[in-house]
């Protein structure tokens, strides 16, 4: 575990000196993310400009909702996202012969090496704004529902980030694989910052129990609100984790059995 | 004792074949015509430690896909292949650790980067001490003479000052095995010859054992002393270069020039004209090996020789002989 922290932290660090080298990159990105949240608050305001609630949600509920939601967003693509849509480039340069014959855990290397560092500046300039003000219009807050609410946000980022791994891992069955695991991973992000009670019951078990979409915003904001118990969504939650971890373990162990390389 | 040991090795892809055009691409959307190609044939070696040995083949042949296997990136369809004691297929830490693999045409450094940012990381992926790292990249840099270029980003470097720092990331760790696939492609003579040197030490000095394939048969020549030839994914030839040029070479040249023309019909009656110069004053003929002294000195006798050289067939052309006649 030390030598992979180790690993990691060097990781970081050679990312955060690519990223330097690029410094336009990272400022237009600020501004693009800021202009989008702007864009969703007003979509959101615009909402609640007659209504003071919205199947019983707050305007202030619906914020934190989309807070969380971005926490998602920017933790996925400053970790796992930009390893993920490399994977099929590497595979198809012949980076990933490389990874293979590195004496650690090739699932660590291939999804976890490059970190986009450029997302930790739109994480606080964004996010931290987003669920203070979500919380702020809270008459009642309590911490520690917080606190927990948090831990089921990041289990969910987990989760997410196992499905991913699955799917990835049928990158060496379905050479066009990308297209499914982004409308599964990326495209579909876009409904976490919606109430799953406003879907079909059919779509919210789907993004529950197969796209694990609902524990990075919806369940953890309904635990503050004391609409869920943390307990069950823990366990359901950790339930999924569990399957999703298996299940990648599968695919790779599999697709690496079927890898052939270039050339 | 066997550092490499492979039984009936066989590797097979599986691909599909796509009418051109907009019609073949519809058809293979839905009914794609998949068949097996046999990249490796059933192949058998071993290789004892502290070997070098060559592969050559042609493009195709099976070389680099056989090195592939050895080093545990692909499943062998069939066959059992044993390096170091492990499966490679199985990737084992302990096994990932005693060798090397070096890619001309990959790199595995990063290219905004200084090459030191890539030793760095490969120290702590195979956990090399600090001493032990201190020491190697100054004595791997200071003997391939890239000590002032290790702190400057890998993009501004020459291919050949690039080539000399992927050999140093991949030999921080003393691999006991050195694979080395195409190492000096691309490179110019002088800095082709300076890495055949740096290895050729490195085997003698640290006993490694190198596997090597290339197109350049200066690397092997210089390299190996055991050269594998693999065709269609066969072994058409395994044992020493000196054999294979016995074996093989069944022919001698003699390179000719005279101080008075001579006639292209003069010279066919001692053995094969390879090239004849236009004015008649110079020629190459390819004459058998048995009878070489005996036709020299009867050309010697007949002909205005002025100089003559008389040469072993080259590997190149031995091999291009084997490739295209099957042999």
């Amino acid at each position: 575990m030390k030598r992979y922290l180790k690993i990691y932290k060097l990781f970081f660090t050679t990312s955060w000196q690519l990223f330097l080298s690029h410094r336009f990159n990272f400022m237009m990105g600020i501004v693009a993310n800021i202009l989008w949240t702007i864009s969703q608050l007003i979509t959101i305001q615009f909402l609640f400009f007659k209504v003071k609630t919205f199947m019983d949600w707050s305007m202030g509920d619906m914020i934190l909702l989309l807070g969380l939601g971005q926490v998602y967003v920017y933790t996925s693509w400053l970790f796992f996202e930009p390893n993920f849509n490399e994977l099929f480039n590497k595979i198809n340069s012949g980076a990933f012969d490389r990874m293979l014959t590195k004496p650690v855990n090739i699932k660590f290397l291939a999804t976890l090496e490059r970190v986009m560092v450029s997302q930790l500046l739109p994480t606080v300039t964004t996010v931290i704004p987003l669920i203070g003000y979500g919380l702020y219009t809270r008459q009642y807050l309590s911490l520690f529902d917080f606190g927990l609410a948090l831990i089921v946000c990041l289990l969910g980022i987990v989760a997410m980030y196992l499905l991913g791994l699955t799917l990835s891992g049928l990158i060496f069955f379905f050479e066009d694989i990308q297209s499914v695991r982004d409308l599964l991973t990326m495209q579909i992000t876009e409904l976490s910052r919606v109430p799953l009670s406003i879907f079909p019951k059919f779509l919210q078990q789907i993004l529950t129990f197969v796209i694990p979409l609902a524990f990075i915003a919806f369940y953890p904001v309904q635990i503050i609100r004391n609409q869920a118990g943390f307990r069950t969504v823990f366990l359901i939650e950790m339930m999924m984790i569990t399957i999703f971890y298996l299940l990648s373990k599968i695919t790779w162990k599999a697709g690496l059995r079927r890898y052939s390389g270039v050339g | 004792m066997s550092i490499i040991s492979v039984e009936n090795l066989t590797k097979s892809f599986k691909q599909y074949r796509k009418e051109p055009g907009l019609k073949g691409s519809l058809k293979s959307l839905f009914a794609r015509e998949y068949f097996d190609i046999r990249a490796v044939d059933s192949i058998c070696f071993r290789i004892e430690e502290g070997e070098a040995v060559g592969f050559i083949g042609p493009n195709g042949a099976g070389k680099t896909t056989t090195l592939k296997m050895l080093s545990g990136i692909l499943y062998p369809t069939s066959g059992e292949v044993e390096v170091l004691g492990y499966l490679p297929s199985e990737r084992k830490k302990e096994f990932l650790k005693q060798y090397a693999l070096v890619m001309g045409q990959k790199s595995q450094l990063w290219w905004d980067l200084p090459p030191m940012e890539g030793f760095l990381l490969n120290k702590e992926i195979y956990e090399v001490e600090e001493k032990k790292f201190k020491e190697s990249v100054g004595y791997l840099s200071e003997i391939l003479g890239v000590e002032k270029v290790l702190k400057i980003p890998l993009r501004k470097l020459s291919l050949g000052q690039r080539m000399k720092c992927e050999l140093i990331a991949a030999l921080l760790h003393d691999p006991k095995i050195l694979f080395l696939d195409e190492p000096t492609i691309g490179l110019d003579v002088v800095v082709q010859k300076k890495i055949r040197a740096f290895l050729k030490q490195y085997n003698i000095e640290k006993n490694t054992t190198l596997i090597l394939t290339s197109h350049y048969m200066d690397d092997v020549q210089e390299l190996c002393k055991r050269i594998i030839v693999i065709n269609s994914g066969q072994i058409v030839y395994d044992g020493s270069l000196r054999q294979l040029i016995e074996r093989y070479g069944k022919n001698k040249t003699l390179k000719l020039v005279f101080n008075g023309k001579v006639k292209k019909s003069d010279l066919g009656v001692f053995g094969e004209v390879v090239e004849f110069q236009k004015d008649g004053l110079a020629a190459t003929l390819s004459v058998p090996r048995v009878t070489h002294a005996a036709l020299a000195g009867k050309i010697l006798n007949t002909l205005p020789v002025d100089d003559l050289d008389i040469a072993e067939t080259s590997l190149e052309d031995i091999i291009r002989d084997i490739f295209e006649n099957g042999r």
